[in-house]
């Protein structure tokens, strides 16, 4: 019974400290969006890779830049990817699987295998063929990875539809007359919100880990625009006489990432105890 | 067997559409090869010519048959930066992108498979949570980045080896091997970590089934159940799942050369598509295309020797 | 300790699942029971009685941390007792399998997937025998032959999935009685098989209990089941032992008053719901002529059925039947020529056991399957459906009041005041009242749920609605209280009901007319009283036989 007693809290707990996590990360970005302690461009010669301080509580980049300003403009910059990235992919993948779903038939088949092609390859490959194609940049990362997360959430919901649609309340609802739309969207659509909730939190990792990789990368997000990952690639240089450079934003997505994940775990989890 | 000869038809369209794909995608990019190779400030003439020496002159479909001409012939033309074979230059990365990909696949197995049984042993034991609660946090860290730390510390701090450095293996195999031990562990952490968990909870719903509750009711002791009856079912869903670690296994290989300094084939694509030099993205789009086409043709094979319900007889 | 003779005692047992928060949870409480060396001893129970669960805890198969709190489990071991309670591992796993085997309810499940049915049976050789090699394989396919399978050598090679339910169920007895123990302890044998299966299985368990004087211990709902094989029997109610002894005692005097009630339930003693002579008016509330119903592997998309008369001409469904062959789907005929007619007012029940066609005949008559041939005339637009599994046919998303508005708005009918009226109105006639307007289907029993369904097939006041096994998930006590709901419905807003259902008892019940269905054709159809009483088709016979 203690053993019992113990797992109870430890769900809350993690679903707790994801949350907390995520409402701090969010309002570090979200403070970002109007005030940093410092532009996070300027730079200056006298404060070249400064450790933290009480003036700059992250240190300094080899720019003289402040490292906290950057953290703070960046991390809102991968937020807004990210979050738009997921948009695109939830609404077009929705849109999508629910049709297929629904109807099945040929359109259906032919889209699955496409979709099974596309995600056995990992996304990174795709967005950097992509953006080899269409250019780098902030937008055409949106764009590119947008369209890549397509079919992940198109199989998701597919999949929820498929299982849906065989189920009685179904019949019922056609027996009582409504429509293929009506039945889609307002009698299934509703039922898979679990499934997505916790696919729309997956979708932000992924969409967060790809930005910053690809930024790092140099193939990302372009300067002026700050960015996570560049931040990243920038410090590796002096990795011995500023590490700090590395660690913050580096910490800022592993942070993001881990709040998120616990985040969709739990949801996950107490879907499963639902049932 | 028909199985098969219809499973490896269907591998080798998804190649030619794949190839035709990225031929199209390279053709459609605005700006021209021979631009890109001689400059702007080239004179008409010289474009004229060297487009006419690159084949750019030729229609569209001509153009594609001859890149897949070349490409199975393993020829992907001459590299617009390095003015070298495609195929040359590919070659000569494949033993780093190789052995870290290897090394990274044989760590995630040697770890996780024990670390995951362990943990589904114990369950909610001390040794499950902090296992499930470092998982949970490494799953969190991006390759690059883990990299990164792992330069810092392994390489500058603690020196155990010198940051960006790179044998190859015809020189000195164990030098190659030990300048691949750190990259590789940046690679395979997170997806040990992955792995460990999908393992796990694998196990715990087999063990929630009625026919361990048979295997139980005949007498079987515990560890039994799990070698003899659980672990074959329990492992069904990860060989699918193993076949997305491969894959990501590339990706994740593509940034930590980058990290590492090595000279492998995910640093050609990087160089390559920020020089636009496209025949070199073209032959490595491929070339990891295949490869995780054949890794999914192999775990459809694994998939249908371990579950007999989708055996086909 | 003084032996008694028994081979396995239970006294006093209490099994605890732990409970979240604090403390134990307990669903049995102070049962005491017996078995004799060679004896069949039943425990008969609704679901959830803690019939199987007492069993499971005293050989220590209880999953989610359940197991005994309190009494004691005794096992005769040679001379000795044990306590199989507070027996080590090790010692327990030497007993289970060799002295003591089980059988469980779902024989696919309850078999390793990707081991040999073989190899299966050949572990019990491993663990508890020294016999090896071509011996054990030899053990093994004799014991195959003795649970009456056949061509044992290939059965051997094959895996759980490629046999019948009743192959797979005759393997798991092989395995279990392969080393002759002395209890095999069998929990819901045969529920999740056909009734015709059933009574093979049966039969093949009192086999083994006379031949190799293996002492039974059977778990079920059913009391047929129970009758046909055991001597002695307990009955079980919420977690207690309300009444045992002498199998034809029992069912004959019963002294309690829950075992009366379990007994008339499933008897269907208990007076006939339907007044006798209920006569309808005459008028033709169904018409169905030489009627079929194909199936396609791949089942193509549903269309609503809103015609008054569905008349399928010649040429679509040969069309069909071409675009089906070039599609490469298969189609087969599930429900072949039939034709009836329901009169205006009348339950009638169509009975046959799973696969015969009843369901599929049911879901094209509402509409649900295009995929016919044949005229079927229905008097009223587009009839309505309750469905087996509660928990399936309402949307968990929508609240009970949404849904039960969902006909009115789809159909444009009053304003929402009016609507939210109806649907009270709707509620109190089902017996659940204005207060579950708001809640959600999950926080619903099965009856409660099935009381909403009900409610939703009236809202549109369609005169013909089919029932579709309407009461086979729910409890006996529940089934009751449905059925009763059902009379009074029909009653008061004249309905016709088409009744589908496995069970003869419910269809005795509740139908004036019964139809016989077997392998997609009418076999028997009349009077409900008439067929029961005199069945004419062989099938009905077995049908009415395997009943009790």
């Amino acid at each position: 019974m203690k053993k019992k007693r113990r797992q109870r809290n430890t769900i809350n707990f993690s679903l707790a400290v994801g949350i907390a996590l995520v409402s701090a990360v969010l309002l570090f970005v979200f403070v970002g969006l109007f005030y940093t302690p410092y532009d996070p461009m300027e730079m200056s010669m006298t404060l070249k890779n400064k450790a933290p301080s009480l003036s700059h509580p992250f240190g300094t980049d080899y720019l003289g830049r402040d490292i906290l300003s950057r953290v703070m403009d960046g991390a809102g910059t991968t937020f807004l990817i990210g979050a738009a990235t997921v948009l695109i992919g939830l609404v077009a993948g929705t849109l999508i699987g629910a049709f297929t779903g629904y109807y099945g038939g040929l359109a259906d088949e032919i889209l699955m295998r496409l979709n099974d092609t596309l995600t056995s390859f990992p996304s990174i490959l795709l967005a950097l063929v992509f953006v080899s194609v269409i250019g780098t940049g902030k937008y055409n990362i949106i764009i590119a990875l947008g369209i890549i997360f397509i079919p992940s959430f198109a199989r998701v919901v597919r999949g929820e539809f498929i299982v849906q649609k065989e189920l009685d309340y179904v019949r019922n609802a056609k027996l009582l007359g409504a429509g293929n739309l009506r039945i889609m969207f307002v009698h299934i659509l509703p039922n898979t919100a679990p499934i997505l909730i916790s696919a729309v939190t997956i979708g932000l990792n992924n969409a967060i880990l790809a930005e910053s990789g690809m930024s790092y990368l140099s193939l990302g997000v372009q300067p002026p625009d700050p960015s996570l990952g560049r931040m990243l690639s920038e410090a590796q240089g002096y990795l011995m006489s500023a590490p700090w450079a590395a660690v913050a934003p580096g910490m800022m997505i592993v942070l993001t990432v881990l709040g998120f994940s616990m985040i969709s775990e739990n949801i996950g989890r107490g879907e499963m105890r639902g049932k | 067997m028909r199985y098969y000869v219809k499973k490896i038809i269907s591998l080798i369209m998804v190649l030619f559409l794949i190839m035709l794909l990225t031929f199209i995608a390279f053709q459609v990019i605005p700006g021209d090869g021979a631009v890109t190779r001689l400059g702007v400030d080239a004179t008409p003439e010289a474009i004229e010519a060297l487009r006419e020496s690159l084949g750019l002159n030729r229609s569209l479909p001509a153009r594609f048959f001859s890149f897949l001409g070349g490409a199975v012939r393993g020829d992907f033309g001459m590299s617009y930066h390095y003015s070298k074979p495609v195929g040359e230059l590919l070659a000569a990365r494949l033993p780093a992108t190789i052995g870290l990909a290897a090394l990274a696949i044989l760590l995630i197995v040697a770890v996780s498979v024990p670390l995951g049984l362990l943990c589904s042993r114990r369950e909610k034991g001390v040794i499950d949570r902090t296992i499930t609660m470092v998982t949970q946090t490494l799953m969190a860290v991006p390759a690059f980045f883990l990299g990164i730390i792992i330069t810092l510390i392994f390489g500058r701090i603690l020196r155990w080896f010198s940051p960006g450095g790179y044998v190859s293996p015809g020189e000195d195999f164990f030098g190659y091997l030990s300048y691949m031990l750190f990259p590789a562990i940046s690679v395979a952490i997170p997806k040990i970590a992955m792995t460990v968990k999908f393992l796990k909870t694998s196990v715990l719903r087999e063990l929630k089934l009625d026919y361990v509750r048979t295997a139980r009711s005949k007498g079987n002791t515990e560890r039994a159940i799990l070698w003899g009856h659980v672990l074959k079912n329990a492992l069904i869903p990860v060989i699918t799942f193993m076949g997305m670690v491969v894959a990501d296994v590339l990706a994740g290989s593509i940034v930590v050369e980058q990290v590492f300094n090595l000279p492998g084939v995910g640093r050609l694509l990087i160089t390559a598509i920020s020089n636009r030099d496209y025949p070199v993205v073209e032959a490595v789009v491929v070339y990891i295309a295949s490869v995780v086409l054949i890794v999914n043709f192999i775990v459809d094979l694994l998939y249908q020797k371990v579950d007999p319900r989708v055996r086909i007889e | 300790m003084e032996n008694s003779g028994h081979l396995l005692e239970l006294s006093g047992v209490a099994v605890g699942f732990p409970e979240k928060g604090r403390g134990v949870k307990l669903v049995t409480q102070g049962v005491s029971l017996y078995v004799d060396p060679g004896e069949a001893v039943g425990i008969v129970g609704e679901s959830g009685s803690g019939k199987s669960v007492s069993m499971l805890a005293s050989v220590g198969l209880l999953s989610g941390g359940g197991r005994i709190v309190e009494g004691s489990v005794r096992f005769l071991h040679g001379e000795e007792y044990i306590e199989l309670n507070t027996l080590g591992q090790k010692e327990l796993n030497e007993v289970r399998g060799d002295e003591i085997s089980m059988i469980f309810q779902e024989p696919m499940t309850s078999l390793n997937p990707v081991m040999t049915v073989g190899r299966q049976v050949c572990e019990m050789l491993v663990l508890h025998t020294d016999c090896a090699g071509e011996e054990r394989r030899g053990r093994v396919l004799d014991m195959f032959k003795e649970a009456g399978l056949s061509d044992v050598e290939a059965l051997y090679e094959k895996y759980p999935h490629q046999l019948s339910g009743g192959m797979r169920q005759r393997v798991m007895i092989a395995m279990a009685m392969i080393l002759r123990p002395k209890l095999l302890i069998a929990d819901e044998p045969t529920t999740a098989l056909d009734v015709t299966v059933q009574a093979k299985i049966l039969k093949l368990l009192k086999k083994f209990q006379t031949e190799y004087g293996t002492a039974i211990l059977l778990i079920s709902h059913d009391l047929g089941v129970i009758r046909s094989v055991c001597s002695r029997a307990a009955v079980m109610c919420g977690g207690r032992i309300v009444e045992q002894g002498d199998v034809e005692n029992l069912f004959e005097h019963p002294q309690e008053d829950y075992t009366k009630k379990l007994l008339s339930a499933a008897l269907g003693k208990e007076n006939v719901l339907r007044e006798a002579g209920v006569k309808s008016s005459g008028e033709v509330s169904v018409r169905v002529e030489d009627y079929s119903v194909f199936y396609e592997e791949k089942a193509k998309r549903n269309e609503r059925g809103k015609n008054r008369i569905k008349d399928v001409p010649e040429g679509k469904s040969r069309l069909s039947a071409l675009s089906a062959l070039l599609n490469g789907k298969t189609r087969r005929e599930v429900v072949k020529h039939v034709s009836f007619e329901l009169y205006a007012g009348e339950i009638v029940g169509i009975v046959g056991e799973s696969g015969c066609g009843k369901s599929t005949l049911a879901k094209a008559l509402a509409g649900l399957n295009p995929l016919t041939e044949g005229k079927a005339w229905i008097s009223c637009s587009q009839p309505q459906m309750v469905f087996q599994d509660p928990y399936g046919s309402l949307n968990p998303a929508k609240t009970i009041g949404w849904l039960l508005t969902e006909p009115l708005r789809l159909h444009r009918i009053g304003t929402r005041q009016e609507q939210y009226r109806a649907v009270c109105e709707m509620l109190d006639k089902v017996g659940l009242g204005e207060k579950y307007y708001g809640r959600y289907p999950g926080t619903l029993s099965g009856g409660q749920r099935q009381r909403v369904a009900i409610a939703m097939a009236i809202m549109l006041r369609r005169s013909f609605i089919v029932l579709d096994e309407p009461v086979s998930a729910l409890d006996v006590t529940v089934q009751e209280q449905i059925l009763v709901l059902l009379v009074k419905l029909q009653k008061e807003f004249g309905l016709t009901y088409l009744f589908i259902s496995h069970d003869m008892n419910v269809i005795h019940r509740i139908c004036d007319r019964v139809f016989v269905m077997y392998g997609g054709e009418i076999v028997e159809s009349g009077e409900a009283s008439q067929v029961f009483l005199n069945p004419k088709h062989p099938y009905t016979k077995k049908l009415l036989s395997a009943r009790l």
